[in-house]
C-alpha cells in the first residue's frame, strides 16, 4: 500500500481542481490594451455588455439609465430615468445581452432585474428586496447562459439563478463564502467565475455552481487585487478590472497571471488609455474588443489587441540589455519551505509555498508593484532559508528581498516581501576585487554560501565572484583547472560542493566550496552534452544535468558516470523542449521548468510525468 | 571682591552638583520649538543607521516638501566619502510611484537634504531611502501619510 505525503495530496488536489481541461485551441497569451475609443457623456457608469449586433450598451449608472452605442462610438439610444415604475432605473449597475435580443439590467438601487428589448421597450421586471427566495439585495453584474440568468446578488454575498422568464432557481451552492459578489461571468466550458470585490478573489465554479475554487488575494503585485470589480471573457482569456490597482489584468482558465494593462507607468488618470479606478467589464462576442467601465472618470473606454508597434515601444525600455544572455536560464530555486522562479514573461520572480506550486504565488517579487524598485533582467533567484531572504540577479544588479513572517499561507505575509538592499557595480574601476575585469559586472546565475555570502557567475566576464554576507565583493575565483569559463549558465550548491554549467563549453564542472575542481561532466551517454543548463544534485549524490539543446534531462551518478536519461523533445507530457531550471519538491518529486512550452511539469526522478503548471 | 569671591563658590557648588549627579540621567531638555523631530527609518540589512525628520505630519499631499536625512554607521565609524542616497516614495496599497524624482544633496557628515518630494495623492506612502557605498545599496523605509 503506497501512503501519499501531504504535499503529494495537496498537488494532486491542487491538480484537480486548478487543472480542469481546457477549450483546444486556446491562442498563446498576446498583450491587450490598445486604446480604441472612449465613450463620454456618462455618468458614473458602472457596467456594460456588447450586443449581439455589436452595440455597447452601459449602465450609465449615475444618470439612472442605459445608453447604447454602435461600434463606432455613436451614441444610438438612450432609456430609463430615474424612477421606481416600469421601466424606470435607479443606479443600475450590471447588464447582460441575451442572444435571442432581450437585455437584463440590474436595477440596484430598486433591488430588481428589470427586461428590455433591442428597442428600450420595458418588457417585464422580477425580484424585490429581501434575502429570501425570489428576492434580492443590491443586484449587480450579470450573466446569461441559453437557460438561466445568473444575478451577483451583492447585498446577500451569493450568486443567484433564475429561469429567462424570471423564474427564481436559488442561489448557487458553491458561492457559500463570498463577502460581496459585484460581477460574475461564464466561460465557454459554462463554468460560474466570480469577481468578489471585497474577498480580493475570483471565484470558479463548474456548470452546476459547485466544486469552488479560487484565486487572488489582496495585495498590489500581479495576480494579486485591490477590489475586482469586473470579468471579461474574450475566448480563454480571463480579464479582470483590479479596481484600486487601477488596472486590468489578464489571467488564463488556470487563473495564472498573464498580462496586465495599461502601462505599468503611472500616468495622469485623465488621459486616454489610462485606467483610474475601473469597474465593469464587457467583453465582445467577436473575441476583439475590452469596455472598461471608469465611474470616477464618467467614461468608459474600449480597447482592442496591442499591435507590434505597440510592443515596440515597450521594449524600448530594456534596450541594451543582451537578451540572449537573460534567455539562457529561467532561474529557479527553492528550500524546504519555498519555491522561486522567474517569469520572464512578467520579468518578475514567483514565491510560491512548496505543496501548493500550481496555486497562485505567495507574491512577486519585481512586477512594478509599487514597491520602489523594478526588476530589468532578472536571471537567477537563490533563497536564503535561514534569514528568510531571496537573492535575485538581474542586469547588473544583485537584489536582496526579506520575506517576512506573518499570517499568509506557509506562514509567510504575502504582502510583506520588503527590498533589503540591492548591489550594483558600473564599469570596472581601479579598486576592489572586480577592477581586473575587463566588463562591467554582469550578475548571472547565483547560490547562498555557508554564513549568508554569494557566489555569483558573471556572464559577461565568464568568471564566478564571492560576495560576503553584506553583499561585497570578495574575490574572482580562478578559472578550474585551467580551462576558462565561456558562458556558466547554472550554479548550484549541495552538501560542501558546487556544480557550474558552463553551456558553450559543453561541460558541467564540480568544485569545491572554495572552487577547486573535484570533477567534471562532459558526455550524456554516446553523446557530447550540447548546451548544459539546470543541475540538481539528489541526495544519494547523483546529479540531473539539463540539456536545453538536446531537450534531455541527463543522471550521472556521484562518480560522474552517466546511468540515464529521459524527456526527449516535444509538448506531451513528460516531453521537453529548452528545459532550463531543475528543483526537487520536499515530497521528492522533481519540477522541471519547460521553458520552450511555456511550463513547469511535475516528474518523478525517473522521468514519469505527474501533472504541469 | 567679596560678591566675586560669593559667585565662585557658587560656581564651585554647582561643579561639585554636576559632578555629584555624573551617574543620574540628564533632565529632559524641552524642545526647542521648531526645531526638527527625528525619527528613525525601518531597515534590515544592518550597515546603516538612518534617521529622518519632516516639517510636518503629515506632509502636504500634491506640492513639493522637503525632508532631512541622517546616515550613520551603525558601528559608529565614519561615514565613507562616497556615502550616496537614493530616495523614491510609492503607495504600495495603490501599486505606483511618484510622479516626480525626488532632489538629493548632500550636506557632508551623513547629512542630506531631499528637496522636491512630491506626494500627488493622499493617503498613505512610503519613503524608500536607500544608503550606499562602493557600490551596495541598503533599503530603509520610512511610512508617510500625505493629507
Amino acid at each position: 500500500m503506497t501512503v501519499a505525503s501531504p504535499a503529494l495530496c495537496a498537488l494532486a488536489l491542487g491538480a484537480l481542481a486548478g487543472a480542469l481541461p481546457d477549450p483546444p485551441g486556446a491562442p498563446a497569451p498576446e498583450h491587450f490594451g490598445r486604446h480604441l475609443v472612449s465613450l463620454a457623456g456618462l455618468r458614473g457608469p458602472e457596467a456594460a455588455a456588447f450586443g449581439p449586433g455589436g452595440d455597447l450598451w452601459v449602465a450609465d449608472t449615475g444618470h439612472h439609465r442605459i445608453v447604447v452605442f454602435a461600434a463606432d462610438g455613436l451614441r444610438r439610444l438612450a432609456f430609463g430615468g430615474r424612477g421606481t415604475g416600469r421601466g424606470e432605473l435607479l443606479r443600475p449597475a450590471g447588464i447582460a445581452c441575451a442572444r435571442d435580443g432581450r437585455v437584463f439590467v440590474s436595477d440596484t438601487g430598486n433591488h430588481r432585474v428589470q427586461v428590455f428589448d433591442q428597442a428600450g421597450v420595458w418588457l417585464s421586471a422580477f425580484a424585490a428586496r429581501g434575502r429570501g427566495p425570489g428576492e434580492l439585495c443590491e443586484p449587480r453584474g450579470l450573466a446569461l447562459d441559453s437557460q438561466r440568468l445568473l444575478v451577483a446578488d451583492s447585498g446577500n454575498a451569493r450568486i443567484a439563478a433564475w429561469s429567462l422568464e424570471g423564474t427564481p432557481l436559488g442561489p448557487l451552492a458553491g458561492a457559500d463564502e463570498l463577502r460581496r459578489p459585484i460581477d460574475v461571468s461564464l466561460d465557454a466550458l459554462g463554468r460560474v467565475w466570480v469577481a468578489d470585490e471585497l474577498g480580493c478573489r475570483i471565484l470558479r465554479l463548474d456548470p452546476a455552481g459547485e466544486a469552488p475554487w479560487s484565486f487572488g488575494g489582496r495585495g498590489a503585485p500581479f495576480g494579486l487585487f485591490a477590489g475586482p470589480a469586473g470579468l471579461g471573457f474574450l475566448g480563454t482569456r480571463l480579464f479582470v478590472s483590479d479596481r484600486f490597482n487601477h488596472r486590468v489584468q489578464e489571467f488564463d482558465l488556470s487563473g495564472r497571471f498573464q498580462s496586465s494593462f495599461p502601462a505599468p507607468a503611472f500616468a495622469p488618470h485623465a488621459s486616454e488609455g489610462a485606467l483610474f479606478a475601473p469597474g465593469g467589464l464587457a467583453a465582445s462576442p467577436d473575441g476583439t474588443r475590452l469596455a472598461v467601465c471608469e465611474p470616477l472618470e464618467d467614461r468608459v473606454q474600449v480597447f482592442g489587441e496591442r499591435t507590434a508597434q505597440d510592443e515596440g515601444a515597450a521594449h524600448e525600455l530594456h534596450a541594451g540589455v543582451d537578451e540572449s544572455l537573460a534567455r539562457v536560464s529561467a532561474g529557479a530555486a527553492s528550500s524546504a519551505e519555498l519555491a522561486a522562479w522567474i517569469d520572464p514573461e512578467t520579468r518578475s520572480v514567483d514565491v510560491r509555498s512548496e505543496g501548493e506550486i500550481d496555486l497562485a504565488p505567495l507574491t512577486r517579487l519585481g512586477a512594478r508593484g509599487g514597491l520602489g524598485f523594478d526588476l530589468v533582467e532578472p536571471r537567477d533567484v537563490a533563497i536564503d532559508a535561514q534569514r528568510g531572504w531571496i537573492h535575485v540577479s538581474d542586469a547588473g544588479r544583485i537584489w536582496t528581498f526579506a520575506l517576512r513572517p506573518g499570517a499568509g499561507r506557509n506562514g509567510f505575509d504575502p504582502l510583506a516581501a520588503r527590498l533589503v538592499r540591492y548591489a550594483e557595480f558600473g564599469a570596472p574601476s581601479g579598486e576592489g576585487p572586480l577592477a581586473g575585469l575587463a566588463w562591467a559586472f554582469d550578475p548571472g546565475p547565483l547560490v547562498v554560501l555557508p554564513g549568508g555570502g554569494l557566489l555569483v557567475a558573471d556572464l559577461r566576464n565568464a568568471v564566478l565572484v564571492r560576495f560576503d554576507e553584506r553583499g561585497r565583493p570578495v574575490e574572482v575565483w580562478p578559472a578550474p583547472g585551467g580551462k576558462r569559463l565561456l558562458r556558466p549558465v547554472e550554479l548550484v550548491r549541495r552538501a560542501g560542493r558546487l556544480w557550474v554549467s558552463d553551456a558553450d563549453a559543453g561541460r558541467v564542472w564540480i568544485l569545491d566550496l572554495s572552487g577547486r575542481p573535484l570533477g567534471r561532466l562532459e558526455h550524456g551517454g554516446d553523446d557530447p552534452l550540447l548546451t548544459p543548463g539546470g543541475l540538481l544534485p539528489l541526495a544519494d549524490g547523483r546529479v540531473l544535468v539539463a540539456d536545453r539543446e538536446r531537450d534531455r534531462v541527463h543522471i550521472f551518478d556521484g562518480e560522474g558516470r552517466h546511468v540515464g536519461s529521459w524527456g526527449g523533445s516535444g509538448v506531451g507530457p513528460a516531453e521537453l523542449h529548452q528545459p532550463s531550471a531543475l528543483l526537487q519538491g520536499p515530497e521528492g518529486l522533481l519540477r522541471v521548468i519547460d521553458t520552450g512550452n511555456r511550463r513547469g511539469q511535475v516528474l518523478t526522478e525517473q522521468g514519469r510525468f505527474v501533472l504541469s503548471f | 571682591m567679596g560678591a566675586g569671591r560669593g559667585m565662585l563658590a557658587g560656581l564651585a557648588l554647582g561643579a561639585l552638583v554636576l559632578g555629584g549627579c555624573r551617574g543620574a540621567p540628564p533632565p529632559a531638555r524641552p524642545p526647542v520649538p521648531g526645531a526638527p523631530v527625528w525619527q528613525l527609518a525601518q531597515g534590515e540589512a544592518g550597515t546603516w543607521r538612518v534617521r529622518w525628520s519632516a516639517p510636518s505630519s503629515p506632509l502636504p499631499f500634491g506640492e513639493p516638501c522637503e525632508v532631512q536625512i541622517e546616515v550613520r554607521r551603525r558601528d559608529g565609524g565614519a561615514p565613507p566619502r562616497d556615502l550616496e542616497l537614493r530616495v523614491d516614495a510609492g503607495m504600495p496599497e495603490h501599486g505606483h510611484g511618484s510622479l516626480r524624482r525626488a532632489r538629493v544633496q548632500a550636506l557632508g557628515g551623513g547629512r542630506f537634504r531631499v528637496e522636491g518630494l512630491y506626494l500627488h495623492m493622499p493617503g498613505a506612502w512610503t519613503l524608500y531611502l536607500d544608503v550606499g557605498s562602493a557600490g551596495v545599496f541598503e533599503r530603509s523605509e520610512v511610512a508617510l501619510q500625505a493629507d
